[in-house]
């Protein structure tokens, strides 16, 4: 009995850390692509791009945990294939290996960018890419960054609070408009002008003209902008190439059922960014990029496998995503919002604020929260107890 | 470990590493919270039983800045 986790990112780890804490006591074998320190991901964005940690600072997992977890750590092993019959991966250099389970966690990378890789050129996912980065920035904090996303955003707030004045890009008249409302963008795209950030919003990019640090980024409207350092925040994509041949369903993601286990096999469970997981309450399947995303994910078939979870039905669980810009903390709970919205405070005006959205029967649908830990421990437990939105909306405005 | 041997566990929270996530207070509301001015991690109790080990874990794994730890004390 072995079981196999492909991944050595969030997913992967809390994964092996979970199994042991519910007691699987048997081989745990963990295989990574990557080589070096076993690094979390939120903080190359923020604390470690601003030089403020260093990645000792930010590790998953020590060399101590894999030793007082009995973990069969094996890096620098690039899955590129899966025989479901024969229960084998095999690996780029050629190796097989057998599993009773396996778990597939071998999360997301940055979308391929439309642009030929360049001297200073940088996307954000990974501690080399990070490293990449901020060597790139150590001439100065000019950057021009494409994609106003969390990811571009946060990188635009770690320069502008390092005294740059880095170009914000986006096609889309908000920044993180695909995950915010627009009330809250327009706090953010506040902040950020007030910041300095130069922000170039209803923009796209025509060409990135240059090489090596000294490049010409064209905008659609015909302006051009010369800096030493860009910056790609495109979003990622799963990492399933690998799965092609595996008879795995894999449609942006490996599709799962509501209990996280690859449709149509036995003993293959998929988790975090790669796992699109069945969702019973909305009936489709939905793939998560979020840090708790993948840490439920992972407790849950932790307890599954285990069979500790009691018969406690599939995986559920309320999105909760974070994003830190300057001093401001953001958290959005839940992802269920209508037309109706109530707005409680401004970040700007009161110190905090949050907009409340209710679902279709006038429950807690979604919360999106501004430095208030109160609003925010308060709409996480309205998600979980379905309390009419209104009840939040009325408590948050006596405490406001 | 002898049969005779209790143990039994204690929550530590490095107060000033919290960045008020609370993913602790959603995973086990009972032993944490957040402080209402500070937004930081308050442990409402700090003794765990043996049978609340996996519950309480499962709450400090759930910290995205590592800022709780549980330790065990053998008797």
């Amino acid at each position: 009995m072995n079981i196999t986790i492909i991944g050595t990112s969030v997913a992967g780890v809390k994964a092996a850390q979970a199994l042991r804490a519910q007691g699987y006591d048997q081989q745990i074998t963990i295989f990574g692509s990557e080589t070096g320190p076993i690094y979390d991901k939120p903080a190359l964005s923020k604390e470690f791009l601003r030089g403020e940690i260093e990645v000792e600072g930010n590790l998953l997992l020590s060399d101590e945990d894999v030793c007082s977890l009995d973990l069969d750590l094996r890096q620098g092993h690039r899955a590129v294939g899966l025989d479901t019959e024969s229960r084998t991966v095999t690996f780029d250099n050629g190796e097989t290996w057998g599993y009773t389970i396996l778990i597939i966690a071998t999360g997301a990378r940055s979308r391929t960018p439309l642009w030929e890789p360049r001297e200073g050129m940088h996307e954000l996912r990974t501690l080399e890419d990070a490293h990449g980065l901020r060597r790139s920035l150590e001439s100065g904090d000019d950057a021009v960054i494409i994609g106003a996303g969390f990811i571009g955003s946060e990188v635009a707030a770690s320069l502008a609070t390092r005294g740059g004045r880095p170009y914000l890009v986006d096609p889309l008249s908000l920044p993180m408009q695909r995950g915010l409302d627009d009330h809250t963008g327009t706090w953010y795209r506040d902040r950020h002008e007030a910041e300095g950030v130069r922000l170039r919003l209803n923009a796209g990019v025509d060409v990135i003209r240059g090489t090596d640090n000294d490049f010409e980024v064209v905008l659609s409207d015909g302006q051009i902008l010369p800096t030493s350092t860009v910056v790609l925040g495109l979003g990622a994509q799963p990492n399933v190439e690998w799965l092609a041949s595996s008879g795995l369903t894999i449609d942006d993601g490996v599709v799962t059922d509501g209990y996280c286990q690859a449709i149509g096999v036995e003993n293959v469970y998929a988790i975090g960014d790669v796992a699109r997981v069945h969702s019973p309450k909305s009936g489709r399947a939905v793939r998560s990029e979020h840090w708790t995303n993948a840490v439920d994910q992972a407790g849950f078939i932790a307890r599954h496998i285990t069979g500790t979870d009691r018969g406690g039905g599939p995986f559920a669980s309320v999105p909760y995503v974070w994003s830190d810009q300057f001093d401001w903390k953001m958290q959005i709970v839940g992802d269920v919002a209508g037309e109706q919205r109530h707005v409680i405070g401004s970040p700007a005006q009161h110190r905090r604020g949050a907009v409340v959205y209710p679902d279709s029967e006038g429950r807690f649908g979604r919360s999106i929260i501004v430095n208030w830990p109160r609003a925010l421990i308060m709409s996480r437990k309205a998600a979980a107890a379905g309390t009419p939105a209104r009840e939040l909306v009325a408590a948050l405005e006596e405490i406001l | 470990m002898s049969d005779e041997e209790q143990v039994s566990y204690k929550i530590k929270a490095d107060v000033p590493s919290c960045e008020g996530y609370a993913n602790c207070v959603v995973a086990a509301p009972e032993y944490f919270d957040l402080d209402d001015d500070s937004g930081l991690v308050v442990v409402l109790q700090d003794d765990v039983s043996p049978d609340q080990k996996a519950h309480v874990e499962n709450a400090i794994r759930s910290c995205p800045v590592a800022a709780l730890r549980l330790d065990t004390i053998r008797e």
